[in-house]
């Protein structure tokens, strides 16, 4: 399978980009498109339709492709795929019936193949402008597609305006919706994992008090209170401007226990002060274990480099395309050494590759199972079977 | 870029004198200073801020984990006091159940005691008529009869001195039940003392209830000997046993008397056996009574269980046996048919 990597500042330029790519013969069928939610997106899907491409396309919170990261552009994946190893499905929750749109999502995958693997793509924000809870959505899918199923992707982003994100093909757009692109699991290899690099920091916690993801009490003591006192920030207590997510939670966020030995980041998104609450990304039960976070070691990059390697190596095999769905926190708290963990990857497996940053990421830690991450670089690579 | 790279930039950029080679590899190299400068850069400030926020972080986690070891310091000490105080309760409890059995004996002692009383009170009266009798033979100067009436009496005060001895011994008993246990061992007849006790605990019962009567039925080995134990905690765990065996065994009569109406042909019997066995004895006490039901069997020794109505029962007493006979070595087990009979059986090592 062909792919190549394109980006541009507007859809005239993603024009130009793509009939240059397209000189040389190279006939592409999907489009992974990740771009602002400032630039056109029917305009791209014009560009697109014109050349008979499908279109799977998610907001983004900066995107990037080989040797180009940017903010507020385009970056495209061009994948040359059989028709008949692939599907783009979407479905719209507009009624606010995840499980009823996963089911179908779901279910019309494992119509097309019997062994599907997915790309996937959820909304990171929902209806109530709040983040979206990926976890259910994650949780949810696994238990329809079946444990053994690979998926991986992420949750759109809005360039931080956490407003209002999209997820479109090119005939259909959502603000709430899934989009996945489904593709014949014994002719396209899909491998991936998910890295966070956030390390637990003090004791464990156990939430005592919460409703969904409305958490109130941890050991007892107010979350609020104990979580800016324990952050250098008790003076902000009091400060209704402060924004908890952005100056503070992006950086430190709760590192969770779950189930099978694994871990999630968790991330207090605001402060509700009549109920003295912190409101979580993802629901946080009574009983939950949890730590305080410090942000990852700048080895971090190397680790996640070492790790993919390590798998490279294991499946002696060269890849035809890399998507990496990196957590938009990772931005700020990793700087310019984010950027070198994507160039890495993309340097490692030697191929074009797309990506942006995220709210949220599906996949797989190293031998883990299927799950939701928050903070994580998680990364795929396609590979045709011969 | 960093403002001295780009005065550099700038300047390589005019220098007629490099070649284009030259001045691409300077600039390449300016490129990658300027990068690894903005890593540096980003990496010191924000080591710095990590470094800040975890201080504050572990300051104040160190601070909670102080507290708290204070508040398990505080919740220790209290927790000692509460366990003294269980102690002493216990200890309380265990004298109350002491002083409980000795109120169930009560009724047999008084029985016991009357016996022996009655012969003081008899041979008194006697020897106090053959003295006066004895006065008047002297003034008739038959010294014959006096000598005799002399005989009379003193057979009679060595009757009194052996009733009496008798009464002495239960009376010291009783009061060797009552006092707080030394827990010193003491070389006794272990059926001399199933005895006594089956005597006594079967005199009270019939003390308080006049209806009440069962067969007893005993076996000793003559074989076993002395033992060394302690005797008033034995002795407890005998009557405790031989007390809930009577208690059964008229509770099922009883019941039987109240389905017909009319009196039953059930007699309860009560079976007292002792035992040696290489190096054991046995002390089995078995009635036929109602037995006792599975899903309570597990229970039985457990503290403060009782199946008796409220008020009759301290559910101490079996907790109490268990834990003497397992101070001695031994064990004590129980069998049951439901319906129809259980057997406690107290074994102790000899050699203890």
């Amino acid at each position: 399978m062909k792919s190549k990597s394109i980006k541009g500042k507007s859809a005239a330029a993603i024009q130009q980009e793509l009939q240059n790519s397209i000189a040389d013969g190279f006939t592409p069928t999907v489009a992974i498109v990740f771009m602002s939610v400032k630039q056109d997106r029917k305009a791209i899907c014009q560009i697109m339709d014109a050349k008979n491409i499908a279109v799977f396309g998610a907001t983004s919170c900066g995107e990037f492709i080989n040797g180009y990261e940017t903010e507020g552009e385009i970056a495209i994946l061009l994948l040359e795929l059989a028709k008949e190893h692939y599907s783009i499905l979407f479905e719209n929750m507009k009624d606010g019936d995840m499980d009823n749109a996963v089911s179908k999502l779901a279910n019309n995958a494992l119509k097309q193949f019997s062994n599907p693997s997915l790309i996937i793509c959820g909304p990171g924000i929902n209806q109530k402008g709040e983040h979206f809870e990926g976890e259910k959505l994650v949780k949810s899918l696994e238990k329809k597609l079946g444990a053994d199923k690979l998926f991986f992707g992420g949750m759109a982003g809005d360039d931080w305006e956490l407003k209002e994100t999209f997820l479109f093909t090119n005939t259909k757009e959502s603000n709430y919706g899934i989009i996945a692109l489904a593709l014949n699991g014994d002719k396209i290899a899909m491998n991936g994992m998910a890295v966070t690099g956030w390390k637990p920091m003090g004791i464990s916690r156990t939430v005592t008090k919460s409703d969904d993801k409305i958490l109130y009490e941890i050991d007892g003591k107010s979350a609020v209170d104990l979580y800016l006192k324990y952050l250098g920030k008790a003076d902000k207590l009091t400060e209704k401007e402060f924004k908890i997510f952005e100056d503070l939670a992006i950086e430190y966020p709760f590192i969770v226990e779950r189930d099978t030995n694994e871990t999630v980041i968790k991330t207090p998104t605001r402060i509700d002060r009549e109920a003295n609450a912190l409101i979580m990304d993802n629901p946080m039960p009574v009983g939950t274990k949890f730590w305080f976070s410090q942000p990852p070691e700048f080895d971090i990059v190397e680790e996640v480099i070492e790790k993919a390697a390590q798998l490279k190596t294991e499946l002696s095999t060269e890849v035809d395309a890399l998507l990496i769905f990196s957590c938009g926190g990772r931005k700020p708290i990793l700087g310019p050494l984010v950027t070198d963990e994507n160039e890495g990857l993309a340097k490692l497996w030697n191929t074009p590759m797309a990506g942006f940053f995220t709210y949220g990421e599906f996949g797989r830690v190293l031998n883990g199972r299927q799950n939701f991450h928050g903070g994580a670089c998680c990364w795929v690579t396609l590979k045709e079977k011969v | 870029m960093n403002q001295n790279l780009q005065n550099i930039l700038d300047f390589v950029n005019q220098a007629a004198q490099l070649s284009e080679a030259d001045k691409e590899t300077l600039i390449t190299s300016l490129k990658k200073a300027d990068k690894d400068l903005v890593i540096s850069d980003f990496k010191l400030e924000r080591t710095n801020k990590v470094k800040r926020t975890t201080a504050i972080l572990l300051e104040e986690t160190i601070e909670e984990l102080e507290q708290k070891q204070a508040a398990i310091k505080q919740t220790n000490i209290a927790l000692s006091k509460s366990l003294e105080d269980l102690k002493a309760a216990q200890a309380q409890l265990v004298q109350s159940e002491k002083m409980a059995s000795l109120g169930e004996l009560t009724a047999g002692i008084a029985h016991e005691i009357q016996n022996p009383l009655n012969f003081v009170n008899n041979f008194s009266e006697v020897s106090k008529e053959l003295l006066e009798e004895m006065l008047e033979e002297l003034q008739n100067g038959d010294t014959e009869e006096v000598k005799t009436i002399a005989n009379d009496v003193i057979q009679n005060l060595e009757k009194i001195l052996h009733h009496g001895k008798r009464a002495d011994g239960i009376v010291k008993g009783m009061l060797q039940h009552s006092r707080k246990n030394s827990g010193e061992k003491e070389t006794i007849d272990i059926n001399t003392l199933v005895d006594e006790y089956l005597r006594l605990a079967y005199h009270g019962l019939r003390a308080k209830d006049k209806s009440f009567n069962a067969n007893l039925e005993t076996n000793y080995d003559d074989a076993i000997g002395k033992i060394n134990l302690v005797p008033q905690d034995i002795g407890r765990v005998v009557l405790n046993l031989i007390t809930n065996a009577f208690y059964a065994c008229n509770e099922k009569k009883k019941e039987l008397e109240k389905e017909s109406a009319a009196t039953t042909k059930f007699q309860p019997t009560v079976r007292v056996i002792t035992k040696k066995e290489n190096n054991r004895i046995d002390i089995t006490v078995s009635d036929n009574g109602n037995g006792i039901p599975k899903q309570i069997i597990e229970k039985i020794f457990q503290p403060f269980f009782t199946t008796k109505p409220t008020g009759q029962g301290t559910g101490l007493g079996l907790s109490l046996s268990y834990d003497i006979v397992k101070a001695h070595g031994g064990e004590l087990k129980v069998e049951t048919i439901e319906g129809k009979a259980t057997t406690f059986i107290i074994s102790i090592p000899t050699t203890i």
